[in-house]
């Protein structure tokens, strides 16, 4: 074997060893399975009668604003912070600081608030919350 | 005269060597890595962890790709610093494939809303960060691997790229670091922030220290000869009466000419003096490209510099052999030559043998000088003429294994052989000896162009 053939062949060893110790690492993430989160009902008033084009409208709204980047909703998105069954964990109030990163929301998010206050002011805000509210 | 260089041997030491230096590698990526495991975030399941464990191994493995070519002599010596450039090359591909078809493309195809918008107004900067980086890396793999068919000249190449990768790996921290959802802790972040840090001072030391050290030991040419076949010799002393250079035969250096040795204007050359003379060494270096035909302009008392001594291809990493058979290709004589008048030098009695592979007879360089180590050695030089004069008697066309075969000892298979020249030779050459019964690991050679 040439010496180059020997490089090329040690290089694609060694890649397929990192490969292989990076799924070794995601496996023993995902040992336990994901932890369901229980519903917190107490805190919030039963679901709005809900309006489809508003949810609709509110989606899209999430879509712009790349909430995804961060937030999975049914396991589309950053499974980081999963907004399934937000509503029932959290009040429109602080839904809303937390979608704009203010109050004890943003000493929390840290620098991320600062990206989420550029969505202050924007025209369909009420039916993000309202979307965020009926994800039971 | 100093003694010769004390040389790390062909010694059980090399293999355990170079399988510790790959778990070193291996434990330089992967080792961060497995630091996040721990805490309290729980799995966001096998295949998104996947990608986010490719994007941080592969921003490791860019990382070492630094320390690859830094020249640190104890990491390459077990392996031959031209394979560590050859690993460095193949290794690029590697990572670039991990981070681009890895980390980027499983989240793609997986969970594109994730990645978000690609507009760089609207996208945070941390994503930005890391697509800038995702291009400049391709931008720097593509233009390496393709740089002769692009006809990129060399020095400028290499401050390219240098600059894109140091740019790219910039770009990649600071997309890991923004977007690293597992830093979820002050002490994860810091052991990133420190192991991005730690690439940054290897820059530092292969941009500005190392050459430091190459600037404090200036040389003075002394002579610039012409030998046939255009190859040209430079002769350089130290400019200090007390400095030398030790090394063994068959290495090589990085020459720097008429630049500052911070330019990044050096240039691999093959040392083809007498390890056994390190107050004066001489490159002889065929006129080929745009360096290498401004050598014979070179005047006495200009100043060079050399960062040397490097490579592990000659005849004392194999002391013990019962001789030596060497197989040169145009001015792949030169570490061969520098390996006869070592020999030489050391009174070496041993049997030897030279195929010496040229086109035509006038052009053969160094023949003089040969046929008298001919009479100073044990050796039989063997010229090999593809376009030999009419009254040629000797061998002609290549050096096929009939040529090896009428010229090698019986005790051939105790020998070990030295190959430098094109690589259409070389591979020629390792596959007749491997049908002549010699054993590959007898059989060493210089690949020239790996840079």
């Amino acid at each position: 074997m040439t010496r180059e053939s020997r490089a090329k062949w040690l290089a694609a060893a060694t890649a397929a060893l990192v490969i292989a110790l990076s799924a070794l690492f995601a496996a023993l993430r995902n040992l336990s399975p994901l932890p369901v989160r229980a519903p917190q009902s107490a805190a919030a008033p039963p679901p709005p009668a809900a309006d489809p084009a508003r949810i609709a409208a509110g989606r899209a709204a999430f879509e712009r604003m790349n909430c995804a980047m961060c937030h999975s909703i049914a396991g589309r998105g950053n499974p980081s912070h999963p907004l399934d069954g937000v509503g029932g964990r959290l009040d429109r109030a602080q839904l809303r600081a937390w979608a704009l990163g203010e109050g004890e929301a943003a000493a929390r998010l840290g620098g991320i608030a600062s990206i989420k206050q550029r969505n202050r002011g924007d025209p369909e805000l009420d039916a993000l919350l309202d979307y965020l509210q009926q994800l039971r | 005269m100093s003694p010769p260089a004390p040389h790390p041997g062909n010694s059980p030491h090399t293999t355990r060597d170079a399988v510790l230096w790959l778990g070193v590698y291996l434990a330089a990526v992967t080792v961060p890595l497995f630091a996040l495991l721990p805490g309290p975030a729980a799995g966001r399941g096998f295949v998104w962890d996947f990608a986010m464990a490719l994007g941080y191994a592969g921003l490791a493995m860019f990382g070492v790709q630094f320390a690859l070519t830094a020249r640190f002599k104890r990491a390459t010596a077990p392996f031959g610093i031209d394979i560590v450039y050859y690993f460095h090359r193949y290794l690029a591909v590697a990572a670039l494939a991990v981070v681009v078809a890895g980390h980027y493309g499983i989240l793609r195809a997986t969970n594109p809303a994730a990645l978000g918008s690609a507009d760089p107004t609207s996208a945070p900067a941390y994503m930005t960060a890391g697509r800038v980086a995702l291009v400049l890396l391709a931008l720097v793999v593509v233009s390496s691997l393709a740089r002769r068919a692009l006809r990129i000249d060399y020095d400028g190449w290499r401050i390219a790229h240098a600059a894109l990768a140091t740019t790219a790996f910039g770009a990649a921290l600071s997309h890991l670091l923004g977007a690293g959802r597992f830093l979820d802790t002050a002490w994860k972040q810091a052991l990133w922030a420190a192991y991005g840090a730690f690439w940054v001072l290897l820059i530092a030391y292969v941009r500005v220290l190392r050459p430091l050290r190459v600037a404090r030991r200036p040389w003075k040419v002394t002579d610039v000869r012409a030998e046939r076949g255009a190859v040209w010799t430079l002769a350089l002393e130290p400019a200090h009466a007390t400095e030398w250079l030790r090394f063994a035969p068959g290495q090589f250096a990085w020459l720097t000419l008429r630049a500052s040795p911070f330019a990044m204007r050096e240039h691999p050359f093959s040392i083809a003096s007498s390890a056994e003379r390190p107050r004066r060494i001489e490159f002889s270096i065929k006129e080929l490209g745009d360096f290498t035909s401004t050598i014979k302009d070179t005047k006495p008392g200009e100043t060079a510099w050399i960062d040397a001594p490097y490579g592990t291809f000659g005849i004392d990493e194999h002391p013990h052999a019962e001789g030596y058979a060497f197989v040169a290709g145009g001015v792949g004589i030169a570490p061969i030559m520098s390996m006869l008048r070592t020999l030489a030098d050391r009174g070496d009695r041993r049997p030897l043998v030279l195929f010496y592979g040229n086109r035509v007879w006038d052009r053969v360089a160094f023949r003089e000088e040969l046929d008298a180590l001919a009479q100073r050695l044990n050796l039989e030089v063997v010229h090999v003429l593809l376009e030999p004069p009419a009254d040629w008697t000797g061998e002609r066309g290549f050096v096929t294994e009939d040529v090896l075969m009428r010229h090698l000892p019986i005790t051939r298979h105790r020998f070990e052989y030295f190959l430098c020249g094109p690589v259409s030779m070389t591979k020629s050459v390792e596959r007749a000896l491997a049908a002549l019964g010699v054993q590959a690991a007898r059989v060493h050679s210089e690949i020239f162009d790996w840079v």
